[in-house]
């Protein structure tokens, strides 16, 4: 389990992060959404001990300053927005970086499968051999996140539970993959592994999170399953963005739909302020 | 690694093997690559295969022998310094004569020799303490120039090329002007050996000057490559390398540390001999790609293969006099240096 308590990044004077806390348990998503500037990466770094903050973060009930680097690059990867990567590896070599805390001179015959079985499940096969700073964003995303699955890949979920991070992992895929993406993390949650993320797509975060951590100008709005965090009145203070919301069935996830900005809107954005009586 | 590479380094071997021979064995007296083996093995107290004549065996042991030696660890060492300096700037034209660790050697290894002619101590220069003490005075002009650059064009986690080369070129015109002042107030004692030193050649070699820069190389050279897969996690950026369990402070350290042993040390014995940090690694890359656990190794093999040459060359094309060694590693590396930067246009322009 991973448990975060009243952190505090301050950057300049300015409180990046103001008293957040949250949990999240082996076999879960968890999406962190809110606008640009909430403090969604930043949270991300904190556990992913990147830079410094005030409060706790635990991961197993240890103190994530009491773990060795490389005992923690061993069952927690994290997929960042850098795409900085600017030598011309090979694919393939790219996906294997994800065990290099596995092997010393040469990888064995294990890590050789699971970097086979980390490309086969993001579906990189047809750039296996091609060169890396060749590929367009969306296909270099990809890579990555094979790399970051192949980090903390096994067969088992024996033992403790692995994490995974992820920056906006979509922010450069299409439709298809923006999915299959997030069918992988949920693969990996039905394994136990836990899953954080970074989310600008409230209806990718209503179908696929568990647990949703909404944040505004760096405090914690809402906290809580998908069903009850995502409704209009907590998306128009995070966002300033009024919605519909549809349902298929009673109990579906629901359908986000956005508003455009117009009069009528900011009218209504005095009802909400005044009444406070939106749903 | 694959086969394919162990090849290339089998080859590369075998290559400096025989750049060897023929080097020890090429100049006003030949001495052909059999008696140079016969020589060598007669020395070892072996049977030797080739007769040869008591002559060709002291020129080989007193004069050829040292300068091939020399030859072969500035250029391993330069080589895999320039590599793993590119490593760590992630940045492909991370050279120590560019970026300026040459020059901040030379301005503290004509500081030391004018301090030292002008209290009386030259001879004492060319004793093995006192390379070593040269060594440690470049080490720290190479140190401060590294990290000045180092720190000057990292922004945010990244270095730029374009802030990386100007700090390289604010460093050198520093250094050169430093050096400029030292001459301007040095006596005309000083100043001969100021410009003998700077002429920069390995002619100068002897077995004290192997004996006074050999641990400075051999440690860079046997320890840089130990670094490999953690500067390839490095290429992914600093964070990323993190997630990955490197830890990301003591291997800038370490590379930082022993790249400025093995160029101090060569800028001490040699002076400044651009480009092979350049033009090596560079090739490697174009041939076998940029894993840093075939070029890292294959960087000191064939730097040793490059300076070795070159010195060939200097010392036969217009003998019996010599062209600096400089010279030729300048006319061969100007080429790579812009068949470079012609091929990163596109991502230099974005800065």
């Amino acid at each position: 389990m991973l448990s975060a308590e009243s952190i505090y990044v301050n950057a300049s004077g300015k409180e990046i992060l103001n008293g957040v806390s949250f949990n999240a348990n082996p076999g879960e998503i968890l999406a962190i959404i809110g606008a640009n500037g909430a403090g969604k990466s930043t949270l991300l770094k904190v556990i992913s001990g990147d830079i410094l903050f005030k409060g706790n973060v635990f991961l197993n009930g240890k103190k994530l300053d009491a773990y060795k680097k490389n005992e923690l690059s061993r069952f927690r990867s994290v997929l960042t927005q850098s795409f900085s990567l600017n030598a011309p590896f090979k694919v393939e070599e790219v996906v294997m970086m994800g065990r290099y805390p596995f092997f010393n001179e040469l990888p064995t015959s294990g890590d050789r499968q699971i970097i086979e079985e980390a490309i086969k499940l993001t579906g990189v096969e047809h750039l296996k051999e091609k060169v890396y700073t060749e590929l367009s964003g969306g296909e270099k995303q990809r890579v990555q996140l094979a790399r970051v699955i192949a980090q903390i890949w096994s067969d088992t979920s024996v033992g403790e539970p692995k994490y995974l991070f992820l920056d906006e992992p979509v922010s450069s895929l299409d439709i298809l993959h923006q999915h299959k993406t997030l069918a992988i993390a949920k693969t990996l949650k039905q394994k136990g592994y836990i899953i954080i993320t970074v989310l600008h797509d409230l209806n990718l975060t209503a179908q696929y999170a568990d647990k949703v951590l909404m944040l505004r100008d760096g405090k914690v709005l809402a906290y809580g399953s998908a069903n009850d965090v995502l409704n209009r009145k907590n998306i128009f203070s995070a966002f300033d963005v009024h919605v519909s919301i549809v349902r298929k069935e009673e109990n579906s996830y629901p359908f986000i739909i956005s508003e455009p900005l117009c009069e009528k809107n900011q009218e209504w954005d005095q009802a909400v302020l005044e009444k406070n009586e939106i749903e | 690694m694959t086969y394919g590479k162990r090849g290339i380094l089998l080859l590369l071997l075998v290559i400096l093997i025989l750049v060897f021979l023929i080097s020890s064995g090429y100049g006003a007296m030949k001495i052909s690559p059999m008696q140079v083996v016969s020589i060598l093995l007669n020395k070892a107290g072996l049977p030797f295969i080739t007769e040869f004549q008591q002559s060709q065996a002291n020129v080989l042991w007193s004069i050829r022998l040292p300068r091939v030696i020399l030859g072969i660890l500035i250029g391993a060492g330069l080589a895999v310094s320039g590599a793993s300096l590119q490593g760590l700037f992630r940045n492909p034209l991370a050279d120590p004569t560019l970026i300026g660790i040459s020059s901040g050697a030379s301005l503290c290894a004509v500081l030391m020799i004018v301090i030292v002619s002008s209290s009386n101590l030259l001879e004492s220069v060319t004793s093995v303490t006192g390379y070593y003490t040269m060594n440690l005075f470049t080490f720290l002009g190479a140190g401060v120039s590294a990290v000045t650059v180092y720190i000057l064009s990292k922004n945010g986690g990244k270095t730029s090329v374009t802030t990386m080369l100007l700090s390289g070129i604010a460093v050198n015109a520093l250094c050169s002007a430093l050096t400029g002042l030292i001459i301007f107030y040095s006596t005309d004692a000083e100043l001969r050996n100021v410009t003998f030193w700077m002429l920069g050649s390995l002619g100068g070699a002897s077995w004290n000057t192997i004996l006074g820069i050999f641990p400075f190389i051999l440690i860079p050279v046997m320890l840089i490559p130990r670094l490999s897969k953690s500067l390839n996690a490095f290429a992914l950026g600093e964070s990323e390398a993190l997630h990955l369990g490197v830890p990301v402070n003591q291997l800038k350290l370490r590379v930082l540390v022993l790249t400025t042993m093995a160029v101090g040390a060569s800028v001490a014995v040699a002076g400044i001999i651009g480009f092979v940090g350049l033009i090596i690694p560079h090739l490697l890359r174009l041939v076998a790609g940029p894993d840093n656990r075939f070029v890292l190794i294959a960087s000191s093999l064939l730097g040793a293969v490059l300076l070795t040459g070159s010195d060939l060359i200097s010392r036969t094309i217009i003998a019996p006099a010599e062209l600096p060694i400089g010279i030729i590693t300048a006319i061969l590396g100007t080429p790579v240096f812009m068949w470079i930067l012609v091929k990163h246009k596109p991502q230099m322009r974005s800065f």
